[in-house]
């Protein structure tokens, strides 16, 4: 057919194709405003909803006629037969039409008009102009034809869905893109009965159209039908709103279904980026597990040569002059040396082995990689230093490291080699060779000290130096903690770092670090390799050493205050523990503590090394009792297979902690210490108890650890009989015993004070140390001397210390972490711990001040179950739809339902037992 | 995976302030009301990693929730569900938070 002709008919279908969908239209109103339309014609300023809605729908109609409404007169008229009693239906009843059937038909009138519409545009676009006027100036004729053209109109349909595609149903597609799209959404939303009826309609329309055009016609016009449908619902107020709301919700999907979908994509971006990113974090970490765990069964070459060449780089000179020392002596001085020397080698190394620390404490977690990594480098230093102590290789690498990071932590804690320098002068025991590492040692701890003149650095030097040179109990408590640190971080922990450890709970991070450092200068001499010439050598180292640790104490401290929220609190704990045990033992305690508070878990690692190799090395007159606390602690820690075991275990989860949470770190060193950290929770007892045994057992130098075990054993074994729960405060007990015997006039009253603070937090630990630091400090003295391990049970004394200081505060990082990716569903960072951390520790106190109101307001004394659901419902967590029951089922395991939701049994029972 | 949940250190957290005792088995409350807590925080913080296009939960994604919304950290749906005062008998005379709350959001 021509499209003149259609256009000719066209425009008159057109006209009676408005007419009559506009009265057709879902929203009845056409109808009546069709014939309010005549009436506005008389009362042009009047608009009655009605007309308003034709107006809109002449619009919509226009629009979306932009079809065909050409062939659509003809065409419905053909098909007006069945069309017209349900067309006419819903243009004589407006209820009709507003009911969704009356919509529907509206539509699929609509549809089928629109669709021929549709298809000639210009044609309809001359109709639409037509109908428009028409429709405006003829309400009248809109109404007469509403039914006539109804009929038409569907007659029309088929015709103009046959028009459609033949003409162009690529106009007919283009219309219909977009209204198409939404209106197929609208009306799988909202009206699958439209689709359904229209597709039956289009059934009907595709019997009367050209069988040829039947199959594509009937999903044409089906699809037509549905389009105009949408079209029409489009064009009517009502269909609008349908599909509006259609649109609406289809929006919505939409916008899920792209969220997710970017939400992947973006995931996928970030797994991208992620890995890279972490690579650069983890890797590190991952490459220095693997670099570490080779270094410490392979590297043992390539440590040395690693070492040698950080030697050559770093420090040469003061390398040479141990070098006159054993190997191991040379190897600790070079570490010394390393660190000392600047620390950008050392750095870097520090950092290597810190993340070989950290990949060995991957025992922990990424987490702890993460904040490790994120950590101060003193935790690099202190992991270093950590390594460094473990292996004679690997500790020449980390102690080059830990040096390094000594250096850093010089140049930090410049008060504390002051201190140290101090300490040193007294301690000097045994200085040829020390004096070299001393000299280095103290130069470094000049900077310290003169950075940090805090009390506290001082006790920590003085620590150290016990360990070293003094044999400090601070200092060995916190070698001893850095020591377990190590062994947390390296198996390869030599015995002498197991000794250390032992002897060095890991009272305070830093303090363990700065200790391990020294430790390492004084345990890389007294590998068990070189115990006879180590034990010299280590006795200068230990001086150094105490130096160093006593930097360390005070890098620590220093980076303490730079670290986060961990160190924070171990820093506070340790610090309080500290100061009331400074007074007696200022530098020592102060320098554990410090050390504790400040060190990462690098941090402690070193110390822990540190301190052990001081404690090993040398007995200095006060320090020698604590390192003989140090030493014994190791010792006992060694010696006691079964602390043996908990120190290993307790040295794995140390690592874990300590890399996790310098507290623990902090905490061990402070065990080692005769601080009182030991009121840590038992976690952190665990933690002192672990990261001895890893000391211990770490080390390899049972001999040394045999030697102080078998002295210390009987402290040990008295502080196990007192502290079965936590090893560490044996150790500590022990470092503090010695510190008390050994010290007694630092000691004594550092252990006074320590033990004061300690009793403050676990009086029977406190005893305890002091029971075993008597006895062991005299065994230990000789013992430590043969034991160069001794820093390896100090070091791990201290993390526990330090872990227990962060740990008072706060839920375990473990614990609060898996609940927290659980319910995230989604990565975690693991460094969000300390923010979650402040966050609870806030809502812990809103919530223990609501549930005290609460109780007071009910005139109670406790707080009952009935407190807890009020605060819910004023939380919104319960409502009248939740009941609190529900929430019970919902998160609390079994066991703890069984407790709270009263069950009936057989035999009526109610568990629990209800008290009525 | 049910993690056992450490009822001392609740206990201790809830006794801080005052000699108050704890019912028997009112810390369980507590760990339900602390995974409630933390399940929405949780929620919220990954729907802000989400808006930044992030898969992991950073620690400024944390903290900006916090700090939007921790004052209403305790009465998290206080402003939420403000209706839920409304089922809070009035004669029970419990002090209403929200209000304070409220302001501050």
């Amino acid at each position: 057919m021509d499209l003149t002709e259609e256009d000719l008919s066209a425009r008159v279908l057109l006209r009676k194709v408005l007419h009559t969908e506009q009265p057709r239209s879902p929203v009845t109103r056409s109808a009546n405003s069709v014939r309010r339309s005549a009436r506005m014609k008389n009362a042009a300023g009047l608009e009655s909803p009605g007309s308003a809605l034709r107006h809109r729908l002449k619009k919509k109609l226009h629009e979306s006629a932009a079809a065909s409404p050409l062939p659509l007169p003809k065409r419905m008229r053909s098909s007006v037969v069945k069309q017209n009693p349900p067309n006419m239906a819903p243009s004589t009843l407006d209820d009709e039409d507003l009911t969704t059937r009356g919509l529907l038909r509206g539509i699929i009138h609509m549809e089928t008009e629109t669709s021929l519409l549709m298809s000639g545009q210009p044609a309809l676009q001359e109709s639409e102009p037509n109908p428009e006027t028409s429709v405006s100036s003829a309400g009248e004729r809109t109404e007469g034809l509403s039914g006539a053209e109804l009929s038409d109109l569907t007659l029309h349909t088929e015709p103009l869905t046959h028009v459609v595609r033949g003409l162009s149903r690529k106009k007919q597609q283009h219309v219909f893109s977009v209204s198409a799209l939404e209106k197929q959404f609208d009306q799988l939303t909202d009206n699958t009965e439209d689709v359904s009826r229209v597709s039956e309609r289009g059934d009907v329309f595709q019997e009367k159209p050209d069988t040829s055009q039947d199959s594509d016609f009937s999903a044409g016009s089906k699809s037509l039908c549905s389009v105009s449908g949408l079209n029409l619902t489009l064009k009517t107020p009502f269909v609008e709103r349908r599909s509006e709301r259609a649109v609406l919700q289809r929006k919505v999907s939409n916008r899920r279904l792209q969220s997710v979908e970017a939400f992947d994509e973006a995931v996928q971006r970030c797994l991208e980026q992620g890995p890279n990113q972490e690579q650069s974090v983890s890797l590190a970490g991952k490459t220095l597990d693997d670099s570490s765990w080779q270094k410490f069964t392979l590297g043992l070459n390539d440590v040395t040569e690693l070492y040698v060449q950080m030697k050559k780089d770093d420090t040469v000179e003061p390398s040479a002059e141990i070098d006159n020392d054993e190997q191991a002596e040379t190897e600790k001085d070079e570490q010394y040396h390393v660190s000392e020397i600047p620390n950008d080698r050392d750095s870097k190394i520090l950092i290597q082995d810190e993340k070989e620390h950290e990949m060995e404490s991957l025992l922990l977690d990424d987490e702890e990689v993460v904040p490790s990594s994120q950590e101060s480098p003193r935790d690099e230093v202190f992991l270093n230093t950590e390594y460094d102590i473990i292996l004679a290789p690997t500790q020449a690498m980390t102690e080059s490291l830990p040096q390094s990071q000594n250096a850093e932590l010089e140049g930090q804690l410049s008060g504390e080699n002051d201190v140290v320098v101090e300490e040193i002068a007294h301690e000097e025991i045994v200085e040829d060779v020390e004096h070299e590492n001393v000299v280095e040692i103290e130069a470094e701890e000049v900077e310290y000290a003169e950075e940090n003149s805090d009390g506290l650095n001082y006790p920590e030097r003085i620590t150290r130096r016990a360990h070293g040179s003094e044999g400090a109990g601070a200092v060995l408590a916190i070698p001893g903690t850095s020591t377990r640190v190590t062994k947390s971080f390296g198996a390869g922990l030599n015995p002498r770092e197991k000794d250390l450890l032992d002897l060095i709970d890991g009272d305070r991070e830093s303090v363990e670090n700065i200790l391990d450092e020294e430790r390492q200068a004084l345990v890389s001499p007294m590998s068990p390799q070189f115990h006879h010439e180590e034990v010299i050598i280590t006795s200068e180292q230990r001086s150094t050493q105490n130096e160093a640790s006593l930097n360390e104490d005070d890098l620590p401290q220093v980076t303490e205050n730079e670290d986060v929220n961990q160190s924070e609190e171990k820093r506070e704990e340790l610090i309080d523990s500290e100061p009331a045990n400074q007074p007696p033992e200022p530098a020592e305690e102060l320098i554990e503590s410090q050390s504790a508070n400040q060190s990462t878990e690098a941090d402690e690692e070193k110390e822990l090394i540190d301190s052990e190799p001081t404690n090993q090395s040398t007995k200095p007159e006060d320090d020698e009792e604590e390192e003989e606390l140090m030493d014994s602690e190791s010792t006992n820690q060694s010696t006691k297979p079964d602390d043996d075991e908990d120190e290993e275990e307790l040295m794995d989860s140390e690592p874990t902690n300590q890399s996790t949470k310098p507290d623990d770190d902090e905490e061990e060193l402070i065990d080692s210490e005769p601080t009182n950290q030991s009121t840590e929770p038992p976690q952190d007892g665990e933690d002192m108890m672990e990261s001895e045994l890893a000391n211990q057992s770490l080390q390899p130098a049972e001999d040394k650890e045999e030697m102080l075990e078998s002295e210390p054993a009987n402290l040990t074994s008295e502080a196990a009989v007192e502290e079965e729960d936590i090893i560490d405060s044996e150790p500590a007990n022990q470092s503090y015993e010695f510190a008390q015997e050994e010290e007694e006039e630092e000691d004594v009253d550092e252990d006074d004070a320590r033990s004061a603070e300690l009793s403050i937090k676990t009086p029977a630990f406190v005893k305890q140390k002091r029971v075993f630091a008597s006895p062991s400090a005299q065994t230990t003295l000789t013992v430590l001397k043969e034991v160069n391990a001794g820093a390896g049970p100090q070091v791990s004394r201290r993390a526990p210390r330090q872990k227990r200081q962060t740990g008072t505060d706060v839920l375990p990082k473990s614990y609060v972490m898996s609940i927290f990716k659980h319910f995230a569903k989604t990565k975690v960072a693991s460094d969000v711990y300390p923010v979650i951390n402040e966050i609870l520790k806030k809502y812990f106190d809103r919530l223990a001040d609501d549930l005290e109101t609460y109780a007071t307001h009910a005139k109670r004394k406790t707080i009952e179950v009935e407190d807890f659901e009020l605060l819910m419902r004023r939380q919104g967590f319960v409502t009248d739809s939740m009941p609190v029951n529900v929430l019970i089922e919902k998160y609390l395991p079994l066991e703890y339902r069984k407790l709270l939701i009263p069950v009936a049994t057989s035999g009526n029972k109610v568990i629990p037992t209800q008290r009525r | 995976m049910s993690k056992k949940a450490p009822r001392a250190a609740l206990k201790h957290h809830m006794k801080k302030n005052a000699n108050i005792r704890i019912g028997k088995n009112a810390d369980l409350m507590a760990q339900l009301n602390l995974l409630m807590v933390l399940h929405r925080l949780a929620e919220e913080c990954r729907v802000k990693a989400f808006e930044e296009k992030s898969a992991t939960i950073k620690t400024h994604h944390v903290r900006a929730v916090a700090k939007r919304n921790f004052n209403t950290m305790l009465e998290w749906y206080f402003v939420a569900n403000e209706s839920v005062q409304k089922h809070i008998p009035t004669h029970l005379n419990v002090p209403r938070l929200g209000f304070e709350l409220q302001q501050i959001v």
